[in-house]
């Protein structure tokens, strides 16, 4: 025992006299004054001495070795780095993102760590720059908002978002979630309890997703339910769209695609189809559920994700384009698809409420009723005859890379198109 | 003076039309055809079908479909057809013995159009396994007569005979987004397109499974609503949203883009469906422009 004692006090003597040889021979060969390592910078950079006063303090800093990540003579990166913003940290710290994650946190994808951690220093545990829920909300902003503001919340949400959630990245479950979301409820929330099974109507709705009516951080409702609920999940009658909670296939709904909607609301569907230009999904084998969530949701009309969101799942190439546009239609920056267009059906291409060519625009664009230039049906489009003049003969709806969603560069261009022979 | 430099113009914006790629074809405006044999204009077209000297056209916003021949490079007659059963006709497809087969955007079932115009009755098919019942999104005729029915509710492929027996189905890949058109090549290989996903799925005659074909075309289309092949086991999507068309080789490979957003004859707005008559006139349903544009293939 004296013996180990002896040798570990020894090795300690050993590796400090090493080190200090090691950093000496280094200051020598960097023409270094003595006793300047380690507070050479500090001379000028007055302001770390309150870094250096908090409670925890990035290990290089701690030693008073700048050059850990900073080069005090030149560097291609801001602040002296070695690195970029991006990278510097990967320098020393091995990838927070495992080799087949499930889901990633977008900073920390984009290398955004000095957005969650001070490099120096903090008060706050793992040098966050802020503490818990104070710091996801500062860029969840939206959710920290509405927390804010909801009756009930859940408990785990009031002590740290890391209850459920993993900081950097998660192998297990979508959305940094620990472990997939079911998992991660009934790990809490025990389904075998008769109180659970009661809530739930004798549904084995520990296979189903919890997610579907449950708003997992808050909401107006008692049992935190989404804001909005369908009305058969309010009155807690499953029954009128699944299989009895007895039978074999309890969570089997009665019928496939619009079929089952249709029980109810038979004059909406009716309304429907009795127009020419169906949305598609609508008649796939998802039918309503494509859009709606059955059950409860955030957004109005049960849809599964606000509007622009959910259209852009199928209609990327719309998105892709809007990116690349100057001038922008509002309602498209503004996600209100549904200002122009019906998801369901109508009677005009683009489903469109009206024709897109020109009632569509007249119906927030008053100007368009007295303009001097002739549109409308009776004005031909003298590039092809079989067109009518509107306003998509100049503009294109949604925008475009010019001003005033003009479909060429310049005014006169755009003129110029039909107006042939004032060209010069 | 003035007049050689408009004509250099009109020389440059008819090249300009139809892009000149480093690919295989390239695309020269042949004919248009904006009216039936009565100065009735065509309004927003949205299906073409092509036989060895027909192009029937589903003038869907008159809800009604126009037939006109093909002669010398060009489109003649154009009768009218009108039938009860057709009110907002989207795609058109031929059979060898000359019947039409229209899907119907409204009633969503497809019409059986006899050689005469006459209405020859419903594509009713039969002995489908289930879901027995078909939406169907698109449609596709092989040299035999044998049919192919983009099923979006049973999410399938559904193959029948010409009478319109099933005889086989292949289910959609489970990774694709939303499939909205079908095309057979002459080794009976059955193509579908992902318009979603920006992807092209094949299957050979003798496979039930689809195996992607061509992938990560959005780079160069925005979302494609139609296919076709020709002898060479070429494949040309329309790119509805992009006002063009996307050449991919037999093995998938991108090999060019034609045409342009316009007005002008060669130029197209919103092309719904593009169909080949014979190998090398390309037609296409020029939506928006409320025609029917001709390019030869060169």
């Amino acid at each position: 025992m004296k013996i180990r004692s002896v040798t570990s006090l020894l090795a300690v003597i050993v590796l400090t006299v090493w080190g200090q040889c090691l950093a000496a021979g280094t200051d020598q060969q960097l023409k270094l004054k003595p006793g300047a390592r380690g507070n050479l910078c500090l001379n000028c950079h007055n302001s770390f001495k309150e870094k250096l006063a908090r409670k925890v303090i990035h290990t290089p800093l701690k030693k008073k070795d700048c050059s850990g990540c900073h080069n005090p003579h030149t560097s291609s990166h801001g602040k002296l780095l070695e690195a970029g913003t991006k990278t510097v940290c990967s320098l020393c710290h091995a990838s927070m993102i495992s080799a087949k994650p499930r889901s990633v946190h977008k900073v920390v994808a984009d290398g955004g760590c000095m957005k969650c951690h001070d490099p120096h220093s903090s008060d706050n545990k793992n040098s966050l720059v802020k503490d818990g829920k104070a710091l996801c909300f500062s860029c969840h902003k939206p959710l920290g908002e509405a927390l804010a503001k909801v009756k009930y919340r859940h408990a785990p949400v009031e002590s740290s978002c890391l209850s459920c959630h993993q900081a950097h990245a998660s192998d297990k479950g979508p959305y940094l979630l620990k472990s997939e979301i079911n998992l991660l409820c009934l790990g809490c929330h025990k389904s075998d309890k008769p109180l659970f099974i009661n809530k739930h109507m004798n549904y084995p709705v520990s296979q189903a997703l919890c997610t579907g009516c449950h708003n997992p951080h808050g909401s107006d409702s008692p049992g935190l339910l989404h804001k909005n609920v369908h009305s058969p999940v309010a009155k807690r009658m499953c029954n009128q769209c699944h299989m009895d909670a007895s039978s074999a296939t309890p969570l089997k709904v009665k019928s496939d695609g619009i079929g089952l909607c249709r029980g109810c609301h038979n004059d909406m569907v009716n309304r429907t189809f009795d127009k020419n230009r169906m949305h598609w999904p609508l008649l796939s084998r998802k039918g309503c559920l494509a859009c709606h969530n059955p059950h409860a949701s955030e957004v109005k009309g049960l849809l599964r994700e606000p509007t622009a969101q959910l259209c852009y799942k199928c209609h990327d190439d719309t998105m892709r384009r809007q990116q690349k546009n100057i001038s922008k239609h509002e309602p498209v920056v503004e996600g209100r698809c549904a200002e122009c267009h019906d998801p369901h059906s109508s009677n005009f291409l683009f489903l469109t409420k009206k024709d897109h060519k020109f009632d569509l625009c007249v119906s927030c664009h008053d100007w368009g009723r007295h303009s001097t230039h002739p549109i409308g049906e009776k004005s031909v489009d003298p590039r092809n005859r079989n067109l009518s003049l509107g306003c998509v003969s100049c503009h294109r709806s949604h925008g475009t890379e010019n001003k005033k969603l003009f479909f060429y560069k310049t005014t006169t261009e755009v003129c110029i198109q039909c107006h042939e022979k004032l060209t010069r | 003076m003035i007049s050689a430099i408009r004509i250099l113009v009109f020389l440059l914006a008819i090249a300009g039309s139809y892009n000149v790629h480093a690919a295989a074809v390239k695309f020269k405006p042949l004919a248009v055809a904006g009216q039936d044999s009565r100065n009735v204009p065509l309004k927003s077209p949205e299906g073409v079908a092509c036989g060895p000297a027909t192009v029937l056209v589903s003038d869907t916003g008159n809800g009604r479909l126009v037939r006109y021949s093909l002669v010398n490079d060009d489109l003649k007659d154009g009768a009218e057809i009108r039938l009860s059963q057709i009110s907002y006709p989207l795609r058109a497809r031929l059979t060898p013995k000359g019947e039409a087969l229209v899907l119907d955007g409204k009633s969503r079932k497809i019409v059986r159009v006899a050689a005469d115009n006459s209405f020859a009755g419903y594509l009713e098919p039969q002995n489908v396994p289930a879901p027995a019942s078909i939406v169907t999104r698109s449609l596709t005729i092989d040299a035999r007569g044998n049919i192919y029915l983009v099923d979006i509710l049973g999410e399938r492929l559904l193959v029948l005979d010409p009478n319109g027996v099933f005889t086989r189905q292949i289910p959609f890949p489970a990774d694709s987004g939303y499939i909205s058109d079908v095309a057979v090549d002459q080794q009976g290989a059955i193509l579908i397109l992902d318009s979603q996903k920006d992807q092209v799925f094949r299957a050979a005659s003798n496979e039930n499974t689809f195996k992607v074909m061509a992938k990560d075309l959005r780079n160069y289309l925005f979302y494609a609503v139609s296919i076709e092949t020709d002898s060479r086991g070429r494949v040309y999507l329309v790119d509805q949203n992009d006002n063009g068309v996307i050449l991919l080789g037999q093995d998938g490979a991108f090999l060019g883009r034609y045409l342009n957003f316009g007005w002008k004859p060669g130029q197209v707005f919103y092309p719904a469906q593009g169909c080949l008559a014979g190998n090398d006139i390309f037609v296409i349903a020029d939506r928006d422009n409320s025609r029917v544009q001709l390019f030869k293939l060169q």
